[in-house]
């Protein structure tokens, strides 16, 4: 066997199989330049396990620390483009879901008859005041009714809603209730009506075409009546030649 | 960690260098610690990183403008005082003479005192190349002792 370097720092680290290791071994009995490279081999990893570990930079294991604490924040950019997201799809569903207009609906108008005077922008009795007020500003408006049992039209205005739509606030009150009309530029959702009851207050949706009407009263009978008396209005009318 | 910095700071010959190696080695360790399987030797896992970010700073340093030469002969670093102390003052200053990749197989063999099988792991290497750059680095360095022996 001839003298092979690369194997026998193999054989000094024991890394051989058993068979390489016997050829080694045998070799190296009988071949003086191998065995004084086992021999220096050997030394020499001696004197290299002996070194110690250089002494850590004082701030190092600090900075360590430091960073792993600062990888730990999450940066707020990062939070912010999901949410975004998620509120980008939040507000396109809402704005087709029924509830969610109807929710707008209370809150707006809790909002307006909730201040010490009505915010109206148009102050009028009579609903071709109104309509025209609202047709000016290029807002299609279905008849509405003057009067609807003992609720009177009392004035109107545009609300702004969470989802950027500006629908068409109408107010009637009576003695004792007050009585709200919204008309929305748009069909909300694909059923043709629907009723709910949020804070103590009836709302009541329906499509006209190709726009969507909302009721919120505080008694349903109410807010039934009105709708009824919407639609007799619009029949009324659509019969005159 | 010592033991980390050491390697580091014998790779790189460069107390700054080691100390961004060392850093960058936990940092990915504490992301990574879901791929630590438990019960194995978490002192080659981590050596296991240290490599791996050593490769890409390399690779990133010879994309930018200039390279900190990792490779070839460069000017020794201090030895440690704790070297000095011991007396391997020559045996230091000698290995980091010793050109790449034969220190760092030497460093992890003779210093770490790590298996073949985990050195190749470590590099991403054969079991055949450790035994070959081991036994080059160790030639190469009993060349340096002698010489500074001389």
């Amino acid at each position: 066997m001839s003298c092979q370097p690369e194997l026998v720092t193999g054989y000094v680290d024991a890394a051989l199989d058993a068979q390489a290791r016997a050829d080694i071994e045998a070799h190296v009995a009988a071949c003086p330049g191998c065995a004084a490279q086992v021999e220096a081999e050997r030394e020499l990893r001696r004197r290299l396990l002996g070194l110690l570990h250089p002494p850590l930079p004082a701030e190092l294991p600090a900075r360590v620390q430091q960073r792993l604490q600062a990888r730990r924040r999450v940066p707020v950019f990062r939070l912010l483009v999901p949410l975004a997201a998620m509120a980008a799809v939040l507000f396109i569903w809402a704005r087709q879901h029924t509830q969610f207009v109807a929710w707008e609906m209370v809150r707006d108008h809790e909002h307006c008859f909730g201040r010490e005077r009505l915010p109206a922008t148009v102050w009028a009795e009579d609903r071709e005041s109104v309509m025209r007020w609202f047709e000016a500003r290029g807002t299609r408006m279905p008849v509405i009714p003057e009067q609807s049992g003992a609720f009177r039209l009392v004035g109107a205005r545009y609300c702004k809603w969470l989802d950027f739509t500006r629908p068409g606030h109408v107010y009637y009150r009576s003695d004792k209730h007050t009585l709200s009309l919204f008309v929305v530029d748009r069909r909300i959702g694909e059923r043709t009506g629907a009723r709910y009851e949020i804070r103590g207050h009836v709302v009541e949706l329906a499509q006209l075409g190709e726009l969507t009407v909302g009721v919120v009263g505080d008694e349903k009978d109410d807010v039934e009546a009105f709708t009824n008396s919407f639609r007799t209005t619009r029949a009324e009318l659509t019969g005159v030649p | 960690m010592r033991s980390l910095y050491g390697t580091a700071l014998r790779m790189t010959r460069n107390p700054s260098d080691a100390d961004d190696l060392v850093q960058e080695t936990f940092l990915r360790a504490f992301k990574g610690f879901d791929r630590y399987a438990a019960g194995t030797n978490i002192r080659a896992w981590l050596h296991t990183i240290l490599q791996r970010v050593r490769t890409d700073v390399f690779r990133r340093n010879q994309r930018t403008v200039k390279t900190t030469e990792l490779l070839g002969d460069g000017p020794a670093v201090a030895p440690p005082q704790d070297a000095l102390a011991r007396g391997g003052e020559d045996l230091e200053r000698a290995l980091a003479d010793v050109a790449e990749p034969f220190r760092t197989a030497i460093v992890l063999r003779d210093v770490e005192d790590f298996t073949y099988q985990e050195i190749a792991s470590m590099l991403d290497v054969p079991i055949g190349t450790v035994m070959s750059r081991i036994h080059r680095g160790r030639a190469l360095l009993r060349e340096r002792v002698e010489a500074r022996a001389s």
